[in-house]
């Protein structure tokens, strides 16, 4: 019998996850670690190994080409660029204490797109290839510059069979004209609330009454695009909400998710929040808000869940789920989505783009002129993904997990950190580990939100199998 | 500290050592004839004794399986 490699690591309760390479995972204990290890299998362990697809006896059965199979899905597929970041304008009308976009004052000349610029990123999207495009505004507040998103808009909805538009918008000026252009069905709004008035106002508007007129804002934008909204808050570990009050903030939005985002290290949040450098306090405070909103939905019956984290055990129990850019190997750059910032230079994301702004390394690969520069993009690429990294070949989450070699360059200036040491590694270690832990628990509780989460009438017991041999020898 | 390898697992113990050098800097790890000495202060053995084993089997099991995975790849890339 052949043996796919099964990787291994000890949960903190002194239980095993093991899983192979197409990311087939099961529990177990130290003794089948050892019994692994040192080449002595029992029949049962061979049996289980056999039954649940981690083993094969010859490459022309079934069990090889299903592994086969399994491993291949588990891979990201990039493919067409159709979905581009547009930076219309630099300049926005607030100054988060986060920020990490290379903004400009409202009232700074020079930081919006040209007419010259515009005809170029329309000449650009009109070489691609393809029937289906996805724009997403960014900036700056990209609303101050309507009469550029409604000619990109306009232009993308003529050329393209499908398209679809993402504001990335604050809220905070909003007339009948920002209204009209967010009502279209195929419009999108992103925006951030960051809890309740005084949470948002702390580190979006510093102005209470600036904090009022965007939740009378988001109210007049909810009425024109229900449905259509979606709102994350951003957390500063200094200073976090009462998780109470943004749960309850984010029910009244009627989400029933919450993407809880740390602040990213990148910009403003450079000096003024250094909490961003802690993944263990970011690890706590996430772990803690998951088992509230556990223990909540056990309570009212409620279907409340963590995006991240959801994504997360979607990407344990299935391949495919591949749509978050940030998470999922190979991770790409410049594939399938690309930012075109303010001056027409490319970039592989919107954190590439924040780190060559502020001189760190310039990770631009190209210009909407003379497009993408292949030499550059390759370089990156060598590092964006994770199959080869000396420790990712030991984890049993690396079929789950991803890289983001930008963030490493922003955080350490470097790529060849041992990956333990990553800020990403450290986020995406304890979220896999939370999340086995929850996979493997049986307490109701837990089950109740991951039956939410998961969208399961009920929690099949095959979707975490445990193995164990009490007529093991021990040593 | 000392712990006791088993045959098999020799062949790994360099690069096995390599890598707990750097998850433990603090300790030192050296392989000597048939056993790996670990020295360094208010450490816990019970849990440096399990992830020097871990090392040693992730190694082992790594380059015994690299045919598995050299196979795995060709029926891919070549159906």
């Amino acid at each position: 019998m052949n043996i796919w490699p099964l990787r291994f690591r000890e949960l903190a309760d002194g239980r095993v996850f093991l899983a192979d390479d197409a990311g087939t995972f099961f529990l177990s204990d130290r003794s089948f670690v050892d019994r692994y290890g040192e080449d002595r299998l029992t029949t049962r362990d061979r049996d289980f190994l056999l039954a649940n697809g981690h083993a094969f006896e010859t490459e022309s059965e079934p069990a090889y080409n299903s592994f086969a199979w399994r491993w291949s899905a588990r891979q990201a597929k990039g493919g067409r660029l159709r979905y581009v970041i547009l930076v219309p304008t630099l300049r926005c009308n607030l100054a988060c204490t986060y920020c990490q976009v290379s903004r400009a004052p409202e009232t700074a000349r020079g930081f919006d797109w040209t007419p010259e610029a515009l005809a170029q990123v329309l000449g650009y999207l009109e070489a691609l290839s393809g029937s289906e495009i996805k724009i997403e505004f960014q900036g700056g507040e990209p609303l101050l510059r309507l009469d550029l998103l409604n000619a990109v808009r306009d232009f993308c909805r003529a050329r393209f069979a499908r398209s679809e538009f993402v504001v990335c918008t604050n809220l905070q000026s909003i007339g009948p004209a920002e209204l009209d252009f967010l009502s279209a069905s195929d419009t999108y709004v992103s925006t951030s609330v960051d809890g309740v008035l005084s949470d948002h106002d702390r580190h979006r508007t510093q102005n209470p009454a600036l904090a009022k007129q965007f939740f009378e804002n988001l109210g007049a934008v909810r009425r024109v695009a229900a449905g259509r909204i979606s709102a994350l808050p951003t957390i500063d570990l200094d200073q976090p909400p009462d998780l109470d009050a943004l749960i309850r903030t984010y029910e009244d939005l009627g989400q029933n998710s919450i993407f809880l985002r740390p602040v990213n290290y990148q910009g403003f949040a450079r000096r003024r929040h250094p909490a961003a450098r802690d993944v263990g306090r970011w690890n706590q405070f996430h772990e803690n808000f998951v088992r509230k909103i556990i223990e909540r939905n056990y309570q009212t019956g409620g279907n409340l869940g963590e995006y991240y984290l959801t994504l997360c055990l979607k990407r344990m129990l299935a391949p495919g789920h591949d749509g978050h850019v940030d998470l999922r190997n190979p991770g790409l750059l410049g594939d399938d989505y690309l930012v075109i910032d303010q001056d027409g230079v490319l970039y592989p994301t919107d954190e590439a783009r924040m780190v060559s702004r502020i001189g760190l390394a310039d990770l631009s690969i190209g210009t909407v002129a003379h497009g993408v520069d292949h030499q550059r993009l390759a370089a990156l690429n060598g590092a964006a993904f994770n199959h080869l990294d000396p420790d990712c070949v030991h984890c049993p989450y690396q079929p789950f997990c991803g890289v983001d070699p930008v963030d490493d360059i922003s955080r350490y200036g470097r790529l060849d950190l041992p990956k333990h040491l990553t800020w990403f590694c450290g986020r995406h270690l304890a979220l896999f580990d939370l999340a086995a832990r929850l996979l493997f628990s049986r307490d109701e509780m837990v089950q109740h939100s991951l039956r939410q989460w998961l969208d399961l009438p009920e929690i099949p017991i095959g979707l975490a199998p445990v193995h164990y041999d009490p007529t093991a020898p021990t040593r | 500290m000392i712990v006791q390898i088993s045959e098999h697992l020799r062949a790994s113990a360099p690069v096995a050592l390599a890598r707990l050098a750097y998850h433990y800097p603090e300790l030192s790890f050296a392989l000597v004839d048939e056993v790996i000495e670990v020295l360094g202060e208010n450490f816990d053995e019970a849990v440096i004794r399990r992830e020097v084993s871990y090392a040693l089997y992730r190694q082992h099991l790594f380059v015994q399986s690299l045919p598995l995975r050299a196979a795995l790849l060709a029926t891919l890339s070549h159906p």
